[in-house]
C-alpha cells in the first residue's frame, strides 16, 4: 500500500480550506479530477455493564450504596466507510483495527445492541484528484450541520515505507501552504521500522484524527 | 450519505430454513454416495477451526435488557501435503482468514423446518481474534468441523462431524495459542460423539426473512428433499433451544 498522511484543517478560514486548496492545486499542477469521494465515520461507546441488582454477587464484596462504582475507563469503537473501498469498513475495536464487510454493522447493531451505542456521526464529501505521484482527496467535514473542518487525505503512489514517504507528503503538503492544521502519520508508540504500510494505517490515521470532533 | 448503488449491503447474512438428521458412522459412507448420486456431484471436502467467544460482561440479572449472544469465528483450514504425503504442520492461526458469525436462536415458526437469521461478515486485514476480545468477548471454546457439501437445487447439503482438538497436557507449558487448538496433524483430533456419528444438515438460505415468497420456495425445496430421502434418513426441524445462542 502506498503511503497515506491525513491532514486535518481544524479552523475554519475565509475563503474556505477546501477553496483555497483547490485553487493551489489547479494553479500549481495539473490536478486530474478522480471525481466526488466521501467518508462516513461513526463512534460507538460501550455501555457500562448492567449494575448486579442482587448484592450477594461471590465476587464483588459488599460496597455500602452511596460509594459509586469505580470509574471505568469506556472503551471506544469507530467505523470507517470510505467510498473509495466501497465493499469494507474500517473497524477499530479499543486498540484493535480489522477491516471487515459491512455486514459488520448489521451483526453490532441487531445483536450487540446492549453493549454498544453510537454516540457520534461525522460526514465528508469533497474531490479527489490525481497529481503526478499522488493522489489527493479534499474533504468538508460535518457533523449535522456544523463544520468541523477539512481533511486532506495525500497518497504518495510510489512508496510504501514511512522513512521515505512522510517527508515526501509534507513536502508536497507544504508546497499547497495549507491553512495551519496538523498530519497524524505516527501513532505515539510509531511504526516498526522497515515495515511495510498496509490499509489498517490508513484506517488508524483517519481514526485518530475523527474521534473526537 | 448516499452508498453507491451497486453494492449489495449484505451478501453473507440470511435467514437460513433447515432440517437436520443424525446418521451412525456406518450409514455415513453409503448416504454420502446416495447423495452425491441423487445430485450429480462429488462432495467438496473440508475442514473448518471453530473459536466460540462470550460476552465478557454479565447477562443482565432478572431477564430485563437486551439479550447476549456467542460468537464465532470460522476459518477454512487448507489441508495441505507435501510430496512425502505428509500434511502442513505450519498452522498459522493468525494468518487464518476468519469470518465473524452470530447465528440467532430459531425463530418460534410453524414452519414444518428450523428458522434462524445468520449474521456474518469476513474480517480481511487485521487480527481477528484480538478484534472480537476487544468487542468485549472473551474466549470460550474451540472445535473443528470436517464436512462434506452438496448442493441440490438450492437446497445446501451437508454432512458433517464436530471434532475436538487434542488438549494440551496440563504438566507442559502451552505454546502461545494452543488454547485456540491445532487441526494438524489432524489425526490428533478426535470426534466429539464418541460413536463417531454425523449429522446432515440440509439448508436453504433466503436473503430476507421478509421475503415470503423466497420462504415458501425455501421450505418446499428441504420438503421436496426430504421426500428423497425418505427411507435413507429421516430430516427433522431441530429442537429450538437446542440451537440457541444466546447467553443464559
Amino acid at each position: 500500500m502506498p503511503v497515506t498522511g491525513l491532514y486535518f484543517i481544524q479552523e475554519t478560514t475565509t475563503p474556505p480550506a477546501i477553496s483555497i486548496l483547490t485553487d493551489r492545486l489547479s494553479k500549481r499542477h495539473q490536478p486530474i479530477p478522480l471525481g466526488r469521494w466521501t467518508f462516513e465515520h461513526r463512534l460507538l461507546r460501550e455501555n457500562p455493564p448492567p449494575l448486579p441488582t442482587t448484592p450477594s454477587s461471590p465476587t464483588s464484596p459488599q460496597q455500602s450504596p452511596q460509594q459509586p462504582a469505580p470509574l471505568q475507563q469506556h472503551k471506544f469503537m469507530q467505523w470507517l466507510d470510505l467510498s473509495y473501498h466501497p465493499y469494507m469498513l474500517f473497524i477499530l475495536a479499543d486498540k484493535q483495527i480489522v477491516t471487515s464487510e459491512r455486514e459488520f454493522e448489521l451483526i453490532v447493531r441487531s445483536k450487540m445492541a446492549s453493549m454498544w451505542t453510537v454516540r457520534q456521526t461525522l460526514r465528508a464529501v469533497g474531490y479527489g484528484y490525481e497529481v503526478d505521484d499522488f493522489r489527493v482527496r479534499i474533504a468538508d467535514l460535518t457533523q449535522g450541520d456544523q463544520v468541523k473542518g477539512v481533511v486532506v487525505e495525500i497518497e504518495y503512489t510510489p512508496c510504501s515505507y514511512i522513512e521515505q514517504g512522510e517527508g515526501i507528503i509534507r513536502d508536497f503538503m507544504a508546497g499547497l501552504q495549507p491553512p495551519d492544521g496538523r498530519f497524524t502519520f505516527a501513532p505515539n508508540e510509531g511504526y516498526e521500522s522497515g515495515r511495510e504500510w498496509t490499509l489498517l494505517d490508513t484506517g488508524r490515521q483517519y481514526c485518530e484524527i475523527l474521534r473526537f470532533r | 450519505m448516499a452508498k453507491p448503488q451497486h453494492v449489495t449491503q449484505f451478501q453473507n447474512s440470511h435467514q437460513e430454513l433447515s432440517l437436520y438428521s443424525h446418521i451412525p458412522a456406518s450409514r455415513q459412507p453409503p448416504i454420502l454416495r446416495i447423495i452425491s448420486g441423487i445430485t450429480g456431484m462429488l462432495p467438496e471436502n473440508s475442514l473448518h477451526h471453530h473459536l466460540v467467544f462470550k460476552p465478557k460482561r454479565p447477562k443482565q440479572p432478572g431477564g430485563g435488557g437486551a439479550e447476549l449472544y456467542y460468537v464465532q469465528l470460522v476459518s477454512k483450514v487448507e489441508e495441505m501435503e507435501d510430496e512425502k504425503g505428509k500434511e502442513n504442520r505450519g498452522y498459522e492461526l493468525r494468518k487464518q482468514k476468519w469470518k465473524m458469525t452470530l447465528e440467532d436462536i430459531p425463530e418460534v415458526t410453524r414452519k414444518p423446518v428450523t428458522s434462524r437469521s445468520v449474521l456474518s461478515s469476513n474480517i480481511a486485514e487485521g487480527d481477528a481474534i484480538a478484534f472480537v476480545e476487544s468487542l468485549g468477548y472473551t474466549f470460550q471454546s474451540a472445535y473443528f468441523t470436517r464436512s462434506s457439501r452438496l448442493m441440490h437445487g438450492n437446497v445446501i447439503i451437508k454432512l458433517s462431524q464436530i471434532l475436538l482438538p487434542q488438549p494440551t497436557p496440563p504438566s507442559s507449558t502451552p505454546a502461545p495459542g494452543a488454547v485456540f487448538g491445532n487441526p494438524f496433524p489432524t489425526s490428533s483430533l478426535t470426534t466429539l460423539d464418541p460413536a463417531k456419528s454425523w449429522i446432515l444438515k440440509a439448508s436453504v438460505r433466503v436473503q430476507s426473512n421478509q421475503d415470503v415468497e423466497s420462504l415458501n420456495t425455501g421450505v418446499n425445496g428441504l420438503k421436496g428433499f426430504k421426500e428423497l430421502m425418505k427411507g435413507m434418513c429421516d430430516l427433522e426441524i431441530a429442537e429450538r433451544l437446542a440451537l440457541d445462542t444466546r447467553v443464559r
